[in-house]
């Protein structure tokens, strides 16, 4: 059906998988934080959230596969919303279960782990659906509120503290950017919806307006923060190397997706018209990002860092979709994520799992030999590793997912030079993902290396999970090419009449 | 067909593990060497086809959207390296079985999974029609290849070898990946046949350039081309069956396979083929020389193939049909002689432990079967008839001949062949013929499967020369058919024709590679002598290269990843000013001044000249408590201003927040060293400082500008208007906060219940009960104690009073529960946390909850009246009569009150409990 989001019940239904998980979030709140702090209960929460995330995950896909459709209003019915959902429920999936392992291993017994998760998740949902700015600042804070707390979860760790304290003071200051830019953007267009920005762009001729202009600069910066793009990357490397591990995989993975989602969102439908002004910017934003992450992950030796630095650069390459701003971007940005968020999790399950308590053992270098004492693993991080190399057929359908990318950017107006410097980048980051591979499988693993602990089950199964669907996407990518082709976001001022006056009065 | 083929290569690889567990150490590698075999009788069967001129296409869809189609098609071309690898691939297997017959279980079945993957991945490469799916194959040939170079790991050589290999090869197929993306920029198409076809218009593209350079890179990288050609000597460290395989018959040649599929592109670009064979004949001379220089059996044999190689890239680079047919013909008997070389190899450094050729002699007493293959392929290597060799230099120097090229090529492929003919002689003599007595045992004899693949080579070697009329119809007239476009009828080479100029010039070569071999010894000790060109390789400049990249990314991480906050603010808010700066430029004008200026008047004046003076003092401030106050008369100015310009609730709400801070940050200070110094020193100081001024300047700036352009905005206008008719409130931003927008308030609200609920869990002792009891109380402050009771009830009377004339006058839930917070952080100021706890009664993060599920329920009459969630009723009522009109937006905003009292106080309880830690 057509929502009509002037109706709140019908606002209601279309936001029926949040609210679902909002108030599921609340209860699992209640049960977590009454009673006594054991690993029995975390884990018995951490179950639940996931319980949670598959139903919200049922509705998300009731609703896709119901076709709704609304009117232009405050938030979004569209595939592209319903599509950002799954990838957004997927990552926090795979991550409580990693954090269930991980912190029984780390005695960190905080239930409230998963729920913090849960409603940073329910904040990135708010993000994929955002068609106001207003939202978008909403699920930005809700998110990353919840987010700078997990960083710091490991009260017991310095690193983790400071990671957090830098985390919340920088992320305060791109949120103080962002709220700047929101409202400069309003007094130029008399609206914080997305769409009616975009028409009020087109309509009085807003394209050279220096509060306009002015106020998506702002925007830019706090955006870019989210998705860390150098130069507004550098809590990135010290967040991730600090936080426990499956938080870092969900801010790796997650994170990025959903702030992704609403950078696409905003550009494809507030600021089409500001291409010329924006452009070229945004095009140095993305190689830049490309240059650094790929340049400096080369130099790390601890494998979170890495991961890091590779996250930079694979924002990098997103940030391509949302140079080129078209569909075509759009359903590149979302085969991307998806592949991304497998390898990325991926990666990050088998760092935990090969790390020793109280988060040692993750130098490079003491991987060697993996593949001789753990073959299964080695074998699964060959695979992350190489997908995000963006290696065909071993590295399964990350292949596919750097050639979408390639793809958006030729797509006329063609952008070749940027799809060079995607090339010519992703041959810089061979060297450190494939000196990965040649650690585990070509180093004698030394005398005094300490065995690896027994892989527990939920981790196991978060790893054979990325791993297998990698390489079957990889070998028969057609569905999920169809899925993310057809996800689109619907563009609401192309297809309606333009601007109308603010709603009126009840 | 093919397509099945492809599909049977990759299961037999796959079933290769199991298997090899099954059939044991003796019978695995004639076992599995039946999957290759069966390929390659499966492939005779399409001899008609092929030699009948046409080829076998078979398609599928498998990303249509990405432009990615399994396209697979067999012409001459491919059909010669088909049967290639596919034949020697069963002739390496079978070897491996008893070459490895050492080895651990787990660790031959990987070695025969690998290689049969390997295969697959080849013949996936030299099948495909697509770029793509050749690329993807490609690139999947080099991670194979990396792990059967390192498949002895344990030592680091091999280690090194493979990575140096992978990297090379690996980038190579990111080159063709980049010219692969202008191919189909210019042509619309990913299909070779199109590329062969539309060659001509390819050539006309404007990316030629970046597509012949892609396009070489990869070939060069691959078939170990100068400058490249370093990691194919250093991949000898792999098992002997692999390097037989991959380093002289299969895996290197895929880069002379892609340059003669571009060959028709390389020939109509300019200076294409000028470019490759300046190359190739680097790579010849480079070779030549290192071969002389070597001391290992593989390695000799590894500079040989090198110089085949370059020969073969020469041969691509002539033009006229004799070419092709010579550059077919060399692919064909340099794999025949150089994997039966390499098989003897194996069989010596197995048989004997030793690796350098110097150490070995006589083996031909304990290997004769070996020493007599040996000798077979080394004559047919030297070009002695009548071996294929022989046919094949006759062609080359035919080739040359007809070419339009001068002299240069002609001579250094004279040159590079008579070592090619002295090469040949020293690897079948000295090891096995010459210096008797030198090896006195060998570990073991020879057995059949070692024995199989040399002699079957170098009899074929012999017998397609002596009856070359099938070999010639099936497969060398349809691969020079599809490479050069058109049939070339061909006359071979024979004695018979009595001396022609090639035989002469084969002659020659003959004559200068004898008298080279003769001298061998002198020569080898002189070139060894001299090491100049082991510093100046270009293996060292890769090594240099790889290293100074890797300090120049260690220098960019310190200079980008300090892990200093305060530069990482600095750079934040530089970038952050370029890009509002940006935003202007994107105007394309200059800022303009207003028209009319606005008049002077005092007080503004004052206002502003209090804030610029906190600022500067924030700025010089070196403690902490300084630089507290200096902000916060920033934050007043801030407060002051908004009031002046007609907003008095945004300034009570300012003036609320700068209290608030100003008390929770002193209780914060209450346990940090106050007076601490500050850690910046002068010069940064003074980059911050010139920052701050900048970026305000800019915001300045920018900020005037606007104000010359009219606002578009009315929408206040409207809020003005609609504010009291269709929601009875006076005072439009709470009337906004709590009915128009009250959806993204009470969102607004639960994420502050949310920061409450997460401070309470987060901060402060994990244990329960210990709390904030064990609190340790401060000093005092008698007056402060006495005064703050006062102050505490005055700010909680007016804290309600706000609340409640909030929907019409100044004020509303927000900054009333702010200022009640002030009243409990006072309290906790003067008497400490326990006290202000006591007197609060409930626990802060019930007050946030019992808030926020307060501000839900106000909407719900709504909900069930109305339908409308958040639609507000409105109720008047008399109350002695006065009439007093009242709605459920004051529980709503008293939901917002509380909801915010709470969490200021969870932060303010929290704080001191994380304090007392």
């Amino acid at each position: 059906m057509r929502f009509d989001l002037d109706r709140p019940l019908e606002l209601t239904f279309a936001l029926a998988p949040d609210l679902l998980l909002i108030a599921g979030t609340m209860v699992l709140l209640l049960a977590s934080a009454w009673g006594t702090e054991t690993a029995k209960r975390q884990r018995a929460v951490g179950r639940w959230s996931i319980a949670l995330c598959v139903l919200t995950l049922a509705a998300v896909i009731y609703m896709w596969w119901a076709g709704h459709t609304a009117t232009r209003g405050a938030i979004a019915v569209d595939p592209f919303r319903w599509a950002t959902d799954v990838l957004i429920l997927l990552g926090a999936i795979l991550a409580i279960a990693l954090s269930m392992d991980y912190l029984e291993r780390e005695r960190i017994d905080v239930a409230e782990a998963h729920v913090l998760i849960l409603f940073a998740v329910s904040g990135m949902m708010l993000l994929a659906a955002a068609r106001d700015l207003m939202i978008v600042f909403l699920g930005i804070e809700l998110m990353s509120i919840a987010v700078y707390v997990l960083a710091g979860l490991n009260r017991r760790s310095g690193r983790a503290a400071e990671a957090a304290l830098k985390y919340f003071l920088l992320g305060a200051f791109s949120s103080g950017f962002l709220l700047y830019g929101i409202a400069l953007v309003f007094g130029a267009t008399g609206s914080t919806n997305i769409a009616d920005i975009g028409a009020a762009i087109l309509e009085r001729g807003l394209t050279t307006n220096a509060m306009l202009l002015a106020g998506v600069g702002l925007l830019v910066v706090g955006l870019g923060f989210k998705v860390a793009a150098a130069p507004f990357h550098m809590w990135t490397p010290d967040v991730y190397e600090g936080a426990p591990t499956p938080m870092t995989a969900f801010m790796a993975a997650a994170v990025k997706a959903a702030a992704f989602a609403v950078f696409l969102r905003i550009w494809m439908e507030a600021f089409p018209y500001l291409n010329g002004a924006w452009h070229k910017p945004l095009w140095y934003l993305a190689v830049f990002t490309m240059v650094v992450g790929n340049v400096v992950a080369l130099v790390q030796k601890n494998i979170k860092r890495m991961l890091a630095y590779s996250s930079i650069a694979h924002a990098g390459y997103l940030l391509v979709a949302v140079v080129v701003s078209n569909f075509e971007g759009a359903s590149a940005y979302l085969f991307y994520v998806f592949a991304y968020t497998l390898a990325t999790m991926g990666a990050f399950a088998v760092v935990i799992a090969l790390a020793q308590t109280g988060e040692r053992g993750q130098q490079i270098e003491d991987y060697a030999g993996l593949w001789r004492v753990r073959p299964g693993l080695a074998a699964a991080m060959a695979v992350f590793m190489l997908a995000l190399l963006g290696f065909p057929i071993f590295g399964g359908m990350g292949f596919f997912a750097k050639w979408y990318v390639l793809q958006a950017a030729l797509r006329p107006p063609s952008q070749t030079n940027l799809a060079i410097w995607v090339v010519g980048t992703s041959l810089v980051s061979a060297a450190y993902y494939l000196y990965v591979v040649m650690v585990m499988f070509m180093k004698a693993r030394p005398a005094e290396a300490p065995s690896p602990l027994k892989v527990p089950g939920m981790t196991r199964f978060v790893i054979a999970t990325c791993a297998i669907v990698l390489l079957v996407v990889g070998i028969w990518p057609r569905p999920v090419l169809r899925v993310a082709r057809r996800s689109l976001p619907q563009l609401v001022h192309l297809s309606e009449d333009l601007p109308r006056a603010p709603a009126p009065p009840r | 067909m093919i397509a099945w083929l492809l599909g049977f290569a990759f299961l037999g690889s796959c079933a290769a593990w199991p298997l090899s567990f099954l059939f044991g150490r003796r019978a695995s590698g004639w076992l599995l060497a039946l999957v290759p075999a069966s390929l390659f009788v499966a492939f005779l069967d399409f001899v008609p086809t092929i030699a009948a001129g046409r080829a076998v296409e078979w398609r599928m869809t498998w990303a249509p959207s990405l432009g990615v189609d399994l396209t697979l098609r067999l012409d001459g071309f491919s059909f010669l390296f088909a049967l290639l690898i596919t034949g020697i691939g069963a002739l390496v297997v079978v070897y491996a079985g008893d070459y490895l017959s050492n080895e651990s279980a787990p660790s031959r079945a990987r070695f025969f999974t690998l290689i049969l993957l390997f295969m697959t991945a080849m013949l996936g490469a030299v099948l495909s029609d697509n770029l793509l799916v050749l690329f993807l194959f490609w690139e999947a040939t080099s991670i194979l290849s990396f792990l059967l170079i390192g498949f002895h790991a344990d030592s680091p050589h091999p280690r090194r070898a493979a990575l140096m290999a992978l990297r090379v090869t690996a980038g190579g197929g990111l080159a063709l990946l980049a010219a692969i993306i202008l191919v189909g920029m210019s042509l619309g198409s990913y299909l070779l046949t199109d590329v062969t076809a539309r060659a001509y218009e390819l050539a006309q593209s404007p990316w030629i350039v970046p597509i012949l350079i892609g396009v070489l890179i990869a070939a060069f990288t691959k078939s170990a081309q100068f400058p490249f050609h370093f990691w194919l000597p250093n991949a000898m460290q792999a098992p002997t069956p692999a390097s037989a395989y991959l380093h002289s018959a299969t895996m290197v040649k895929l880069g002379i396979y892609l340059l003669a599929r571009f060959e028709p592109v390389i020939g109509a670009a300019p200076r294409g083929r000028d470019t490759l064979i300046a190359f190739a004949l680097a790579t010849m001379l480079i070779a030549a020389f290192q071969a002389l220089r070597a001391e290992n059996f593989k390695t000799v044999l590894a500079y040989s193939t090198v110089a085949s190689l370059g020969i073969l890239v020469m041969l691509v680079g002539l033009d006229g049909p004799i070419a092709t047919v010579a550059m077919v013909g060399f692919v064909l008997a340099h794999a025949l002689y150089k994997a039966t070389l390499f098989f003897c190899a194996g069989s010596v450094l197995h048989a004997t432990g030793l690796s350098k050729l110097r150490a070995m002699g006589g083996l031909v007493r304990f290997l004769p079967v070996t020493a007599v293959a040996a000798a077979l392929a080394s004559l047919s290597m030297a070009g002695l008839p009548p071996f294929v060799g022989f046919i094949s230099k006759e062609f080359l120097f035919e080739a040359q001949i007809q070419s339009s090229w001068n002299a240069v090529p002609m001579a250094v492929a004279v040159l590079v062949n008579a070592v090619l003919v002295a090469v040949a002689g020293v690897v079948t003599l000295r090891p096995f013929f010459l210096g008797r007595g030198k090896v006195k045992h060998v570990k073991h004899g020879e057995t059949p499967a070692l024995l199989v693949g040399p002699v079957v080579l170098s009899l074929l070697g012999l017998l397609l020369s002596l009856e070359p009329d099938w070999i010639t119809a099936a497969v060398m007239r349809p691969a020079v058919a599809a490479v050069y476009g058109a049939d070339v009828a061909l006359e071979l080479p024979s004695l018979r024709h009595g001396v022609t100029q090639t035989l002469a010039l084969s002659a020659v070569v003959v004559g200068i590679g004898a008298l080279i071999l003769r001298f061998w010894g002198p020569i080898h000790a002189h070139l060894r002598s001299r090491t100049l060109i082991d510093r100046y390789d270009t293996e060292h400049a890769f090594e240099a290269i790889t290293r100074r990249g890797g300090r120049l990314a260690a220098a960019t991480a310190r200079w980008v990843q300090h892990g200093d906050l305060r530069k990482y603010l600095w750079v934040v808010l530089a970038s952050g000013m370029a890009f509002v700066i940006w935003g202007h430029v994107a105007t394309g004008r200059w800022p303009r001044l207003p028209d009319t200026l606005p008049g002077w008047r005092i007080g503004p004046a004052a206002v502003a000249l209090i804030g610029i003076g906190g600022a500067f003092a924030a700025v010089r401030a070196r403690t902490l408590v300084s630089t507290m106050v200096a902000v916060g008369l920033t934050g007043f100015v801030a407060a002051l201003t908004f009031m002046m310009n007609g907003a008095p609730d945004l300034a009570l709400t300012q003036f609320a927040v700068e209290s608030l801070i100003v008390v929770l940050l002193t209780l914060v200070l209450l346990v940090l060293p106050l007076d601490a110094p500050s850690t910046r020193t002068r010069r940064e100081r003074t980059l911050d400082a010139s920052l701050a001024a900048a970026f305000s300047l800019v915001v300045f700036g920018v900020l005037v500008d606007m104000s010359t352009t009219s606002r578009a905005t009315l929408i206040s206008d409207f809020f003005a208007a609609h504010s009291y008719v269709s929601a009875f409130g006076r005072n439009v931003v709470n009337v906004i906060l709590v009915d128009f927008r009250g959806f993204d308030t009470l969102g607004e609200t639960t994420v502050i219940a949310l920061s409450a609920i997460l401070a309470w869990s987060l901060l402060g002792p994990r244990t329960s009960g210990a709390g904030g009891a064990a609190v340790a109380r401060g000093r005092t402050i008698f007056i402060l104690s006495m005064t703050s009771r006062l102050f505490f009830w005055l700010l909680t009377v007016l804290s309600v009073l706000i609340l409640l004339r909030g929907h019409n006058q100044i004020g509303g839930g927000f900054v009333g529960g702010l200022t009640a917070a002030l009243g409990f952080a006072l309290i906790s100021l003067a008497d400490g946390t326990d006290r202000a706890r006591a007197m609060l009664r409930v626990h802060p993060i019930s007050l946030a909850g019992g808030g926020l599920f307060l501000a839900i329920a106000s909407g719900l009459p709504g909900l069930i009246l109305h339908g409308d969630f958040l639609r507000h009723l409105w109720l008047e009522i008399d109350v002695f009569g006065i009439p007093i009109k009242q709605g459920t937006t004051l529980p709503f905003d008293l939901g917002v009150y509380l909801v915010v009292l709470g969490t200021v106080l969870a932060f303010l309880f929290g704080l001191r409990r994380e304090a007392a830690r």
